[in-house]
């Protein structure tokens, strides 16, 4: 505002054609939206770069992390098939242990089996509704 | 461009004079202290101050030559930069590969074997070749072979001979355990070399070997399931390519997919281990008691045709299958044909019920010993018991009577007959899953039509052969209700959790005798335990029934080996609703008392005993059976 009434004073006075400085408070729209463009960009290039680091990082740690655990995965496949094979040599042992004369062990024979006949259904009680009217109370948590 | 530079100077100078105008001062008198103190010429002093107050002017010929180094070390680093990555490029990469790739080969074992309740039969387990290059020992031979022989536990003395046998690639030890491999990584000694390979381990060294068979020295199957089932077992070994750290941890970016999904399927087999301990375990005394040359025994699933036990001794340790003898490499109740004598009695009677010939109640003329064609024949007690006359069916089961199972198979037409005994598979395989099954034999037709004493011999099971599988699946058509079972021992590839994941099925049985047939059979033979040659067979409580069979052994070049005879005894148990088929078969058990009912018998009933324990058969009668309680009301 003041800038034209500054103007149109100048025109009243003939001496010399005054150039119309330009308006310094108000940047042209194109400039401020360049502006706008480059603080937000500078703002995404960082963020971007932030974020591009940390991918990075990660995909670097996550591979050591892959070759510890893979190495920690051969481990217990590896004692899992120990413990099979262990177990099943003992297994063999201890049958052929059992053949022995001076062995207590004895081999199942249908004599040392109890068969148990199974029990008839019992009748099904018929549910009376007041056995179920009052659910009982909680005493106290 | 002195321009440039001098205001630049001449703004900085007011700053920072002021800024170090304290470090000056201690400077200044530094340096007083120092020319008093060493240095008090006068030129020095001068020299001091022209340095002090010395101001660098800026000249052409000093900035070109620093843009000279600038650019000419550019120069000699872009040269340096083409050399590298054009002219030896090819051969860094190969450097860097070979530093930073390492070939994963996981160990990718065969697949194990179990039994039926996951008893691991067979399973792969690495083992280590341990080489020696004494040429690049770093340490005194010495002091390696002790550091050596304690974990190997050979004497140094003998590794030490080892060792100056050659300069390089002298094989130590041929497999060395993982852990011992470990501790020989860890001594980090120079010239000692590990190579991994796998071993097939059988843990229960000769229990199964019949049905599992082995591997030879190059992994290869050579018998029974590793040989027939190779396809199921075999894992293709992929080698990766991975990347490695500076500090050797692998980098998974080259990664296939899948890669860590192994399979942990194992191939299960009908077998039960307990039972088949328990078979082998009642075989071998009776082997050692009856001088016999070998035996094998059989139990058969009733109902799927399943082996759950398939014991023979003498058997071989496929630990160690080169220390065995060739001739136990075979599965001798599948390769081997015998003559099934009285056992095959059942189903001759099946036959004669199923096509009318005979009925259930008939009575037939046993006279002890008759001429065919102007062959004798006679019974096995006829010295003793003479001429039995009029006898039921079951009488003649009972006492094993040849003349009187002539008599009945006369009683059809002999084309009949034998297409009856081609119906039932004879002189055909039995369609087992285990490799090299010989195909019984029987005659020609014509011959066996034209001639009265074919037929006659056939009726109490000589004359004809098959395998002691055969005569397991044979028998199975009567515990069955008249079905033909295929026996097999693969159940199928299940995972660690036991869900299957591809089964083995034998397809649809062919129905051959009707169910009331294949029971009333079942009943005779019941009464041949109870009455009969059988009785070493009952098990108190359980019906079982059976058949002994006592036959002479046929030579390789026809006719019988004087003396030589093949006992065997089958049973089918429970009777009311059969469940297993047990068969023994001894070959040339030797001594006066040697017959199936006193062979194989008792072997037939400790097996019988164990499935019973493992399957938990109900008793079929119990004692003192109380009437079964009325159904409570309501």
């Amino acid at each position: 505002m003041s800038a034209a009434l500054n103007s149109k004073r100048s025109t009243k006075k003939p001496a010399v054609s005054v150039r119309q400085l330009p308006n310094r408070d108000q940047p042209p729209q194109w400039l401020r939206s360049l502006l706008l463009t480059q603080q937000v960009s500078v703002f995404a290039t960082f963020v971007l770069a932030g974020a591009v680091l940390a991918v990075y990082g990660w995909t670097v740690y996550a591979q050591q992390l892959w070759g510890r655990e893979y190495s920690r995965l051969e481990q217990l496949r590896r004692n899992e098939r120990q413990i099979t094979t262990n177990g099943e040599v003992l297994k063999n042992q201890i049958a052929n242990q059992s053949n022995r004369p001076d062995s207590t062990l004895v081999p199942q024979n249908p004599d040392n089996l109890i068969f148990l006949k199974t029990a008839p259904a019992r009748p099904e009680k018929p549910v009376s509704a007041s056995s179920q009217s009052s659910p009982v109370a909680p005493l106290g948590y | 461009m002195s321009k440039r530079g001098k205001p630049t100077s001449s703004m900085r100078r007011p700053v920072s004079s002021s800024a170090r105008s304290v470090s000056r001062s201690t400077y200044v008198s530094l340096i007083e202290q120092f020319r008093e103190r060493v240095l008090d010429a006068r030129i020095t002093a001068q020299l001091i101050e022209r340095f002090r107050t010395a101001q660098a002017k800026p000249s052409v010929r000093r900035l070109f030559l620093v843009w000279a180094i600038l650019v000419g070390a550019t120069a000699l680093l872009t040269l340096n930069l083409v050399r590298l990555q054009v002219f030896q490029s090819a051969d860094l990469l190969k450097q860097a590969r070979a530093q930073q790739t390492t070939f994963l080969r996981p160990f990718v074992p065969r697949r194990p074997i179990t039994d039926r309740s996951g008893n691991v039969l067979a399973i792969d387990r690495p083992v280590y070749t341990l080489y020696a290059h004494p040429i690049a020992f770093k340490e005194p031979r010495t002091e390696i072979a002790t550091k050596l022989s304690e974990i190997l536990g050979k004497s140094a003395g003998e590794l030490l001979q080892k060792f100056n046998s050659a300069e390089s690639g002298i094989r130590v030890e041929y497999a060395v355990s993982e852990s011992a491999a470990d501790r020989i990584q860890s001594l980090q000694l120079d010239g000692l070399e590990l190579a991994q390979q796998q071993q097939r381990l059988y843990p229960q060294q000769n229990l199964v070997a019949d049905v599992v068979g082995y591997l030879d020295i190059d992994r290869v199957g050579q018998a029974g399931v590793e040989y027939a089932h190779k396809n199921l077992l075999e894992r293709s070994i992929k080698s990766v390519r991975l990347s490695r750290t500076g500090s050797g941890v692998m980098m998974p970016d080259r990664l296939p997919g899948g890669f860590l999904q192994m399979d942990n399927l194992h191939l299960q087999l009908s077998i039960d281990n307990r039972v088949q301990r328990a078979a082998l375990d009642a075989l071998q005394p009776q082997l050692k008691k009856f001088n016999a040359k070998r035996g094998v025994v059989i139990a058969m699933d009733a109902k799927t045709g399943e082996l759950r036990a398939m014991a023979a001794d003498p058997s071989y340790d496929p630990n160690q299958f080169y220390k065995a003898n060739v001739e136990q490499f075979k599965n001798w109740a599948l390769t081997d044909l015998y003559e099934p004598g009285s056992t095959f009695k059942p189903i001759n009677i099946a036959i004669a019920l199923e096509a009318g010939a005979i009925k259930p109640d008939q009575i037939i003329n046993d006279e002890g010993a008759i001429q065919i064609d102007g062959w004798p024949i006679q019974n096995f007690d006829f010295s003793t018991a003479g001429a039995r006359g009029p006898s039921t069916i079951t009488q003649i089961m009972e006492h094993s009577s040849n003349v009187g199972m002539v008599r009945i198979i006369q009683q059809m037409t002999r084309p009949t007959y034998y297409s009856w005994l081609q119906k039932i598979g004879l002189g055909k395989p039995t369609g087992i899953d285990l490799p090299f099954e010989t195909a019984g034999q029987l005659k020609e037709q014509k011959t066996f039509t034209e001639s009265p004493v074919d037929a006659a011999t056939s009726s109490f099971g000589q004359g004809f052969s098959l395998t002691a599988l055969q005569l397991v699946q044979l028998q199975g058509i009567l515990a069955s209700g008249g079905k033909l079972l295929t026996p097999h021992v693969v159940q199928g590839l299940f995972d660690e959790r036991g869900q299957p994941y591809w089964q083995a099925n034998s397809g649809e049985a062919k129905q051959v005798f009707s169910p009331q047939t294949a029971q009333t059979v079942l009943q005779m033979m019941e009464s041949v335990v109870k009455n009969g040659t059988g009785k070493a067979a009952q098990i108190p409580n359980y019906r079982i029934g059976g058949k002994t069979g006592t036959a002479q052994k046929a030579g390789p070049n026809g006719g019988y080996i004087e003396g030589a005879k093949i006992t065997s005894f089958v049973s089918i148990f429970p009777i009311e609703n059969p469940r297993y088929v047990v068969a023994a078969v001894i070959d040339e058990p030797k001594g006066e008392d040697a017959f199936g009912s006193t062979v194989a018998a008792p072997i037939v009933k400790a097996v019988m005993e164990a499935l019973i324990v493992a399957d938990k058969i109900p008793p079929s009668v119990t004692e003192a059976t109380p009437a079964p309680s009325p159904s409570p009301t309501p």
